[in-house]
């Protein structure tokens, strides 16, 4: 088959354009990975040895670890090794490295007390704030938060709450009204930004104990657990975006039209040319509907935040007992494990 | 035949210049934010902007041809400027950390991080997540208060958003730099950090 000139320069010019991916491949090496002592996090960093709170890192798993890592062709690769009351050490290792032993050191707080390991507290009553919670109706030609919805997602939320934790703490909860509004305020605006930075897997393994930002957050926290006797804060946020009937609707005519326009017009290219077949598209439509929920749980006396955990769904009906108490096992899931590993 | 090579390859350098081309996203100016305030702090403050905030810019690819650039920093400015005469009596421009003889404090704000969400297809959520830093400083450059707030923002036109996206990109950041800011502007006014007296002790020097 000859090539046309014309479409010989369209490919050159297209490649000069896009230009051609330049991509390293990695490759894998097996490598074990012990710390002193071991039950550390080890998490792979980027081809740099300076690394901060805001570096991404790739979670490998805890020491001791044997499993295979990815190496760029030819390159090192700088693990970073974290434990609780431990100051993080990192390694260089290379594909032949075949095994690195890190030893980590003592961490010590401001007055050079030494750091005890992660540990929930002793909880009786589990104080719940009055979650954050919007349900957004997107609609045909716009969207809006809707407040009644949003209320019986937020009650939803509460009784799913209740329902997850009886048996195990008394669970009362929290309204942002009366004396409590300034302590509620005050401590919403440390634990969004506690949700929004803090890594839940690494949470239980940083040096220190991550604490709320502000002494006004802190207070709050104290004060709210003295007032209403709670030894912990369970806060909530999150939103459900929800299609509207005409949105769902609105993009079902849009799509069907498309796949029609599509079929008709190969239909009558097929026909002209003389073709027995044709091709045509089927566009399906994408909802983007969903729910996010973020959650975090703070020890009252400390402003220690003691786990955090944010999770997806898909559109839940917060009156059915069965879709929210499927949400909340999945949520606190993780704080299940870490209150059987405390109570063996 | 001639014809047709150079309308291909004039077509394709023209792609080329487009695909390197950042737009300017046009953002709103500031409003003054409705913030309850029990009581103001009845001394002035100056505001810093360092050169890394006033540079700040946020760069997000939108198709193969195109990026938008937030102005973030500039616009950061001018949502303090707007808004911390909520808080404090007055705010002057500075160009230090350490208050000079025009404020008692010094606030500095700065961006910790910026993730807007550019949707496809076109017609789902446009949201913005911002964090932003403040610190406060006083008389004798010590830092006496420091609060990291994040602010969300989500907004679309339905159906017909693609048709108004790179407004709703800056709907999003500016309704998320505004929850930020809100947040913000209560946290100075309940930190009993920056309360006159703690103000006047930590300026003596």
């Amino acid at each position: 088959m000859k090539m046309s000139s014309d479409l010989v320069v369209l490919m050159v010019c297209t490649v000069s354009f896009v230009g051609i991916p330049m991509i390293a491949a990695a490759k894998k090496y097996p490598l074990r990975v012990i710390s002193e002592p071991s039950g550390a996090l080890v998490s792979v960093l980027p081809a740099v040895a300076a690394v901060s709170a805001e570096t991404a890192r790739t979670v490998a798993g805890e020491t001791p670890l044997e499993k295979d890592f990815d190496f760029p062709e030819g390159n090192t690769i700088w693990l970073e090794v974290e434990k609780r009351g431990y100051v993080p050490g990192t390694a260089e290792v290379k594909p032949e490295t075949g095994s690195v032993t890190i030893k980590l050191e003592k961490a010590k707080g401001n007055n050079g007390e030494e750091i005890g390991a992660y540990a929930l507290p002793a909880i009786k009553r589990l104080l719940v704030v009055a979650p954050e919670f919007d349900v957004i109706k997107r609609g045909f030609a716009g969207e809006e938060v809707a407040l009644d919805e949003s209320a019986t997602a937020k009650d939803g939320l509460i009784k799913g709450i209740q329902a997850h934790f009886a048996g195990r703490y008394e669970v009362a909860p929290i309204q942002a009204s009366g004396d409590d509004v300034q302590w509620v305020n005050s401590l919403w605006r440390d634990a969004r930004t506690a949700m929004e930075m803090t890594d839940p897997i690494r949470l239980k393994y940083f040096s220190y104990p991550p604490r709320l930002e502000t002494k006004g957050g802190r207070k709050a926290a104290r004060g709210l657990g003295s007032n209403h006797k709670g030894e912990a804060l369970l806060l909530l946020s999150g939103k459900m975006n929800r299609e509207t009937a005409g949105m769902v609707m609105g993009k079902i005519g849009l799509f069907a039209a498309g796949t029609a326009a599509s079929y008709s017009s190969g239909y009558a290219n097929a026909l002209s040319r003389g073709d027995t077949f044709f091709v045509y598209t089927v566009y399906i439509p994408h909802f983007s509907q969903g729910t996010l929920v973020k959650a975090m749980l703070v020890d009252c006396w400390t402003g220690e935040i003691l786990w955090i955990n944010k999770g997806v769904w898909g559109v839940i009906d917060f009156t059915d007992t069965g879709d929210v108490n499927r949400l909340a096992e999945e949520l606190f899931s993780g704080l299940r494990q870490k209150e059987k590993e405390e109570s063996r | 035949m001639t014809l047709v090579r150079m309308i291909v390859v004039l077509a394709t350098v023209a792609l080329s210049m487009l695909a390197g081309c950042a737009q300017h996203l046009t953002m709103n100016p500031p409003q003054t934010l409705s913030v309850a305030v029990q009581k103001k702090y009845d001394y002035p403050v100056g505001l810093y902007a360092s050169k890394e905030l006033k540079e700040y810019t946020h760069s997000v690819q939108t198709s193969p041809l195109d990026s938008i650039s937030y102005p973030l920093g500039e616009q950061t400015i001018l949502l303090f400027r707007k808004n911390l005469p909520t808080v404090f009596t007055s705010v002057v421009d500075v160009d230090s950390p350490t208050p000079g003889a025009n404020a008692m404090l010094v606030v500095q704000p700065s961006i910790v991080r910026f993730a807007p969400v550019v949707p496809f297809p076109a017609y789902n959520p446009y949201t913005a997540t911002i964090v932003y830093k403040v610190d406060v400083f006083n008389g004798k450059g010590d830092k006496v208060y420091s609060q990291t707030v994040t602010g969300d923002g989500q907004t679309s036109k339905g159906m017909v958003s693609g048709f108004g996206a790179k407004g709703l990109l800056a709907d999003a950041a500016e309704l998320a730099m505004n929850n930020a800011m809100t947040q913000i502007l209560e946290g100075l006014a309940g930190a009993e950090e920056l309360k006159a007296e703690e103000v006047l002790a930590g300026t003596r020097k």
